[in-house]
């Protein structure tokens, strides 16, 4: 028989910490686009999951981490307006870089990241959830407790208007 | 609805789920290269650093710092506290269940007691009675160290004990002296059993029984109807001096020191509770024994 894995063992709950923090982070990030608070966030959750790891079932350990920062998140900055900073990051593919072709791309991230910091909280983060964490929408649904159907709408939207925003600077 | 079609395309391209077919109607449409960018910057974007053990610390620290007060272990537990509570009332119950009443007298005083059942006690001086209210109808036992005078009301077994034996009875009336060394029983109506560890006797009417110091007994006698101690005298038949002696000194809370007589004379007759000197008197004197007075309270016997 296989042995049931219970939260509340240390090693257990370490383990659940290493796997999902990183994510949880980013996921919080997405929502708040601040620092240390989504730092906060992530550490609230685990402390609550911990105090009730006796209810919570290895399992469903990530959600209810997920609902739980989600929820933290919901009381406490529901309404703040947010800028997102977003580092620059991957390498570069480009040989045939000019400094004209650099400025444009350099442009295009600027107004790109922008676009981002205007969607709506809810789109934000299923568009983001997807495109850094690569996450498929069906686990975006899972992780936000909605519906996928939910998710596709939304995704569709914040493309709609990364669509319309991007097609000026973008130069074909 | 063309661009619609696009955005829907274009939102399930990102969740790579377009068949072969829709992919490549897809990649035909103009905005592809806008697709393709928005796609490809967007996931080149990075999260700032998750300072992963910093977090994991503090997470660790402060679920450390709440688990201390849960920690803490009582120091009596709760159950502690209840098994104490049904001591108490356990205690409670049993003294009240066993309680006894106790009666005493002083040097020279006496008491008249009426029992439970209407039996009559009077004890006489420097005496201490006590007995379980608890069943007392059926359970008359009585505790007695010193002189008492007994009236017993019909009903079970009367007991009188002492340390020297006990006396049992069956409606009567008795005196019982445990003053001391003595153990001196009167019957003055019905019948009395007395047992000592030596000695077993049935007085009747009239009859009396003392056993001494050196566990000898002597039957005797008596003529009074009341013991006379409760008349305000102390009457004496042929009794060892030293019961004398002890009677006087409860009476008249005196030392007296007879260590220059001889004890083992005996004395009939009887002394008075109102007067200590004309009692000292009345019982020293024909025995020609000089009673003097040191003090108030110590009296030494001289031979005349």
């Amino acid at each position: 028989m296989e042995k049931v894995e219970s939260v509340c063992e240390e090693n257990v709950f370490n383990g659940v910490y290493k796997t999902h923090a990183k994510a949880l982070y980013n996921f919080m990030y997405y929502k708040c686009g601040d620092v240390s608070k989504a730092e906060d966030f992530v550490q609230e959750s685990y402390i609550k999951l911990w105090n009730n790891c006796s209810k919570v079932v290895f399992e469903k350990a990530k959600s209810y981490l997920f609902t739980c920062a989600n929820n933290l998140f919901l009381n406490h900055v529901a309404h703040k307006k947010i800028v997102l900073r977003h580092q620059k990051a991957g390498a570069k593919h480009h040989t045939n870089e000019n400094p004209e072709f650099l400025l444009e791309e350099k442009e295009f991230m600027a107004k790109l990241q922008q676009t981002i910091s205007e969607l709506p909280e809810d789109q934000r983060t299923i568009f983001l959830l997807n495109r850094i964490d690569k996450k498929k929408y069906r686990e975006i649904a899972e992780i936000q407790g909605i519906a996928m159907k939910t998710v596709e709408k939304k995704m569709s939207l914040a493309l709609k208007y990364l669509e319309k925003n991007l097609d000026t600077i973008h130069k074909v | 609805m063309e661009t619609n079609y696009n955005n829907e395309l274009f939102t399930r391209w990102l969740n790579e789920e377009l068949s072969p077919d829709e992919l490549r109607e897809f990649e035909k449409s103009p905005k592809f290269s806008l697709y393709q960018k928005i796609a490809q910057k967007s996931s080149e974007l990075d999260t700032p650093e998750f300072n992963e053990d910093k977090v994991f610390k503090q997470i660790k620290t402060q679920l450390s710092a709440q688990q201390k007060p849960t920690k803490v272990k009582k120091l009596f537990p709760k159950f502690i506290f209840s098994a104490a509570a049904s001591i108490v009332v356990l205690l409670g119950v049993f003294f009240f269940l066993n309680r006894s009443t106790n009666y005493s007298t002083s040097y020279g005083e006496q008491l008249a007691i009426t029992l439970p059942d209407n039996s009559e006690v009077i004890l006489n001086a420097n005496s201490t009675l006590s007995y379980k209210t608890q069943n007392w109808k059926k359970n008359r036992i009585l505790d007695l160290n010193g002189e008492a005078y007994f009236k017993v009301e019909k009903g079970s077994d009367f007991v009188v004990e002492s340390t020297i034996g006990t006396v049992s009875v069956l409606g009567t009336q008795f005196n019982v002296n445990t003053k001391g060394t003595t153990f001196e029983i009167k019957c003055f109506e019905g019948k009395v059993k007395v047992k000592t560890d030596n000695h077993s006797r049935i007085l009747t009417k009239g009859k009396a029984f003392r056993q001494l110091k050196d566990t000898t007994a002597e039957d005797f006698n008596i003529q009074e109807i009341l013991p006379s101690w409760t008349q305000g005298e102390s009457n004496f038949n042929s009794a060892p001096l030293n019961q004398v002696i002890i009677a006087l000194e409860h009476q008249y809370n005196i030392k007296i020191d007879a260590s220059k007589i001889a004890i083992t004379q005996r004395f009939t007759g009887s002394f008075t509770h109102k007067n200590l000197n004309v009692a000292l008197q009345t019982v020293f004197v024909p025995l020609r024994i000089n009673p003097s007075q040191v003090d108030t309270k110590n009296i030494v016997l001289v031979k005349q």
